[in-house]
């Protein structure tokens, strides 16, 4: 156990946070609209000073007063955490051979159809709340000639065969216990986000990625784009 | 702007939440460190997409933001409370040796002054090199390297068995 792993097994158990976004953006404009207000207070307290006698509260319908009303949050568009790449601007994605974690070699052969990557660990507690959705997708997926692989990261076989069963999750996963295939990747996801997914086309190159758990909805999202757009 | 910002925020946050737990060993801090680093991030949104390297620039917020509320704390009955307070009755029934473990690694870490916890958080739970780490709490590789090495020797002597099996792989 390197202490890498023994910091993962400090935060297994550590649930989500809740989104921390609209609250950022909410004290950011809060405190953006004090700052200025605060400015504007300044420059009446001084033109009062010069005599020109102005007591109704001048600012009041400023914008800066209307941007603390209007302190929304803008929703986003795209899944949380997914970039899609373009068909021209793709690049390839690295080949992927191993040994599954039942003991079978493994390469990948990206030609002809699209290939889902996913990038888990039995200790990785978002992992676990997106298993089951993750199994459920494949089984949808699996009869379009989606390619769906594991890459089991930083973990032991014994805990991720146990995982697996656990959440019905029917394709192979590679044992990756040292890094090494995650950080083939590197150009593409950095090796310490867990769980991620990359969606390759069917001609091998990178279609998107996701940085972060998924849903179903978000998982169906991405591979549509990858079986919809081809690259050359 | 704010687009760009909500998608790394979203895609980050997670991440920042783990390794800001690592550093304060309390989920509310933690969240609240999240918070802060995302309302820091936003004020200088500007300057930090153009920052070449967005992840280091949010870690290094998320590092100084907690470095200078520590300063501003002065004692904090509250993370006494850690480990042993709020998590261990989420164990799930099994995974009793690992919530021990857990327990044990946060209270090491938590032995620790809050510099030498921060290198060893960037250098062994994000994986940045000496020279990064360096750069984000504004030291010398020297000094990083040498902090680095008496906290492993004290996590060592605290952590005995597990710690062992991770020096044997050094």
């Amino acid at each position: 156990m390197d202490l890498h792993e023994l910091f993962s097994t400090a935060v297994a158990d550590l649930p989500d946070v809740p989104d921390q976004v609209p609250a950022a953006h909410r004290i950011h404009q809060r405190r953006t609209a004090m700052a200025r207000s605060g400015a504007i207070a300044a420059a009446c307290a001084l033109v009062v000073g010069v005599g020109t006698l102005t007591f109704a509260s001048p600012w009041s319908h400023h914008p800066a007063v209307k941007t603390v009303s209007a302190a929304g949050t803008p929703t986003p568009s795209v899944p949380r955490g997914a970039t899609d790449f373009n068909p021209d601007k793709r690049s390839a994605a690295p080949a992927l051979s191993g040994v599954t974690l039942t003991g079978t070699p493994y390469s990948t052969s990206y030609a002809g159809h699209v290939t889902v990557i996913e990038v888990w660990g039995s200790w990785c507690a978002p992992c676990r709340e997106d298993a089951p959705d993750l199994a459920e997708t494949y089984t949808r997926f699996e009869f379009k000639g989606v390619d769906f692989v594991g890459i089991d990261t930083r973990d032991n076989n014994g805990a991720a065969l146990a995982y697996d069963a656990q959440y019905g999750i029917k394709f192979p996963s590679l044992q990756d216990p040292d890094e090494a295939l995650v950080l083939d990747f590197k150009e593409i996801i950095p090796a310490t986000s867990v769980p991620s997914t990359v969606i390759v086309d069917s001609n091998g190159k990178v279609a998107a990625t996701i940085r972060s758990a998924v849903t179903s909805a978000d998982l169906d999202a991405e591979i549509d784009y990858a079986l919809t757009t081809a690259s050359r | 702007m704010d687009k760009e910002f909500e998608s790394f925020a979203h895609e980050r946050q997670q991440q920042l939440y783990r390794t800001a737990y690592l550093l304060c060993g309390n989920p509310d801090r933690a969240q609240d460190l999240v918070q802060s680093t995302l309302v820091a991030l936003l004020k200088s949104w500007a300057k930090a997409r153009d920052a070449e390297n967005l992840d280091a620039y949010a870690k290094k917020t998320l590092v100084r933001t907690f470095l200078s509320e520590r300063r501003k704390l002065r004692r904090e009955a509250e993370i006494q409370a850690l480990a042993s307070g709020g998590r261990t009755d989420r164990a799930v029934p099994g995974h009793a040796a690992e919530a021990e473990l857990r327990i044990l690694i946060l209270e090491a870490l938590r032995s620790l002054p809050p510099r030498p916890r921060a290198m060893l958080v960037l250098r062994y739970w994000e994986d940045l090199s000496v020279e990064q780490t360096a750069v984000i709490l504004g030291c010398s590789e020297g000094n990083v390297k040498s902090q680095c090495s008496r906290s492993l020797d004290k996590l060592r002597a605290l952590l005995g068995a597990p710690f062992s099996e991770f020096a044997a792989s050094l």
